[in-house]
């Protein structure tokens, strides 16, 4: 194994292994989407969600509940000064990148897996549409994680932090959002999942992507620099 | 051929060019307040050096006469 | 970047604006479809794509400070993207107005380009808060210039994103659906789109020479109080503003 790549399985491995045992960031984003399902139900006076309105309901809370995990996700490295051992380790620094943002679509991958159910027994009364969602799911974390890691590791030495994650990453995920919920809508339609469009979307997102996977990995070097 | 058309539209329109002459004029005024207060900086700092030369002793003696602190910049 | 030739460019922006502008109330026909609001097009759209681009330059040279790790390319991203806020100030009032005049309401959701351009707007005006929030000076520099990068990367990818979930009903005024743009209209708009881009640069340059001169005066009294002349006046303020990066030769 190459040392990035052991360098990779041991950060993920070691957040992974810390995210067992202290649980301090999947939690807090799972209970959070839960009452914000509650939330909706109230505010929106429904007990039945479908098409537009249930891809609205579930991106929102998917992107707030993301963004509890992006403040967090560098706070280990910042409290126990994991930045500065990075730095001396004889390694790429990109790997740190690469290794955040699968930790991040990993945290999304569980929410998800928790959330999207929850919110069909809330809400849907067709769950056909639930399958083919798992595409739009992956790409739209993928895109989550990548950013996510950047604007994380420029904010976290900063002052006000967790107000800095919010305020750039929202603006940045406008158009990831219009895809995932473009492509959601229709998948959710009261009479069963219509493919309208699906492939674009599907195509917008991979762009994303693949633009922002690009840019993170190639500044990254720049922004662990002391 | 400025034909005023006998509609509301002509207010939107004077409207948008106006207020593109006013942010101009304002950011232009911003900036030449900015200049001013450079041109003063510089009046300033030009008076200290004359002030010092003219306090310094014809025989030049070294530059520690001046005990003040800098202040904090 | 010098205060030469920023003279002539003032009047040379100054005569094509005032060209374009009477171009467009005395000279080119009245737009068959919408009538005397159409003119406000010939100063929305121009400062949109100025404002656009002006992004995207702040970008590049983000990358080149980057690379070069000169602070001048710091200072040129950064006034660069402040005047395309302020360009994109404009760009939105200007398509607010509008909007009033073609729909009676100053937002509409349905024109696409305009919510795009409003997203990205939003996004470069977090630069600043970004900027303040960051307070070693190096490391503001090189984050700066990270954040140029992305959204510079971003401006592209969020316009067809916004174009695609839109269905495309709205009248558009260069849109090629109609046949293209007559050959008066095109030629006022380009002198319009030129003297706009004129502005930007001149403000650009002003700007960066104010900046400059502030950067020498602070070394100036620097240098005077090291040499123990007094320093009996306060600064004024034009010296260490935190967001902003001064221009000093290093």
């Amino acid at each position: 194994m190459t040392p990035s790549r052991q360098a990779f399985a041991a950060i993920v491995g070691k957040d992974l292994r810390t995210e067992l045992r202290t649980m301090r960031s999947l939690p807090a984003m799972v209970l959070f989407a839960v009452t914000t399902f509650i939330i909706f139900r109230f505010g929106l006076d429904r007990t039945a969600l479908s098409g537009s309105l249930a891809s609205g309901v579930i991106w929102t809370t998917l992107l707030f509940a993301a963004v509890l995990g992006i403040n967090r996700i560098f706070l280990p490295e910042r409290e126990e000064g994991g930045f500065d051992a990075f730095r001396l380790a004889p390694v790429d620094r990109p790997v740190l990148f690469t290794a955040k943002a699968a930790v991040l679509f990993l945290y999304l991958l569980v929410l998800e897996l928790i959330v999207i159910p929850v919110f069909g027994v809330f809400f849907l009364q067709e769950w056909s549409g639930l399958l083919p969602l798992i595409p739009v799911l992956l790409a739209t974390n993928l895109g989550l994680a990548a950013l996510g890691t950047l604007i994380s590791s420029m904010a976290v030495n900063s002052r006000a932090r967790d107000l800095l994650v919010p305020l750039l990453l929202l603006p940045l995920v406008v158009p990831l959002m219009i895809a995932a919920t473009g492509a959601t809508s229709h998948l959710l339609d009261a009479g069963g999942p219509s493919y309208d469009k699906f492939g674009t979307w599907l195509l917008v997102l991979g762009l994303y992507d693949g633009v922002f996977c690009l840019v993170g990995y190639a500044v990254f070097d720049f922004l662990l620099e002391d | 051929m400025f034909d005023a058309v006998p509609n509301d539209s002509t207010g939107y329109v004077v409207a948008a060019y106006v207020v593109f002459l006013a942010l101009l004029l304002i950011y232009l005024g911003i900036l030449g307040a900015k200049f001013q207060r450079i041109s003063r900086d510089i009046s300033e700092l030009t008076e200290e050096v004359e002030a010092g030369r003219r306090a310094e002793p014809a025989g030049q003696t070294g530059s520690t006469e001046a005990a003040k602190e800098p202040t904090g910049v | 970047m010098s205060g030469r030739g920023l003279k002539q460019l003032s009047i040379l922006t100054a005569l094509v604006l005032l060209a374009g502008f009477a171009l467009v109330f005395f000279w080119v026909p009245m737009d068959a479809d919408q009538g005397f609001k159409q003119k406000i097009f010939y100063l929305h759209v121009p400062l949109a794509i100025v404002a656009l681009c002006g992004f995207v330059a702040g970008g590049v040279e983000g990358f080149r400070h980057l690379r070069t790790n000169d602070r001048s390319h710091d200072a040129n991203s950064y006034v660069f993207i402040h005047l395309s806020v302020i360009f994109g100030v404009a760009t939105l009032i200007t398509g607010m107005l509008w909007a009033k005049a073609s729909w009676g309401h100053f937002w509409v959701w349905d024109e696409p380009t305009l919510v795009s351009f409003l997203i990205v707007f939003l996004l470069y005006c977090t630069y600043y808060p970004f900027r303040y929030a960051i307070e070693d000076r190096d490391r503001q520099a090189r984050y700066a210039s990270v954040f140029a990068i992305t959204a510079g990367a971003f401006v592209p990818l969020n316009f067809m994103a916004v174009r695609m979930a839109q269905s495309l009903i709205h009248p558009r005024v260069f849109a090629t659906s109609g046949g293209g743009l007559p050959g008066s209209m095109l030629f006022t708009f380009l002198v319009c789109l030129v003297g706009i881009g004129l502005l930007w640069v001149t403000l650009v340059k002003l700007e960066l020479l104010g900046k400059q001169t502030s950067g020498q005066v602070s070394k100036l009294r620097r240098a005077l109080e090291a040499e123990g002349f007094g320093g009996s006046t306060e600064p004024t303020g034009t010296v260490g503003r935190r967001i902003a990066p001064n221009l000093e030769a290093q």
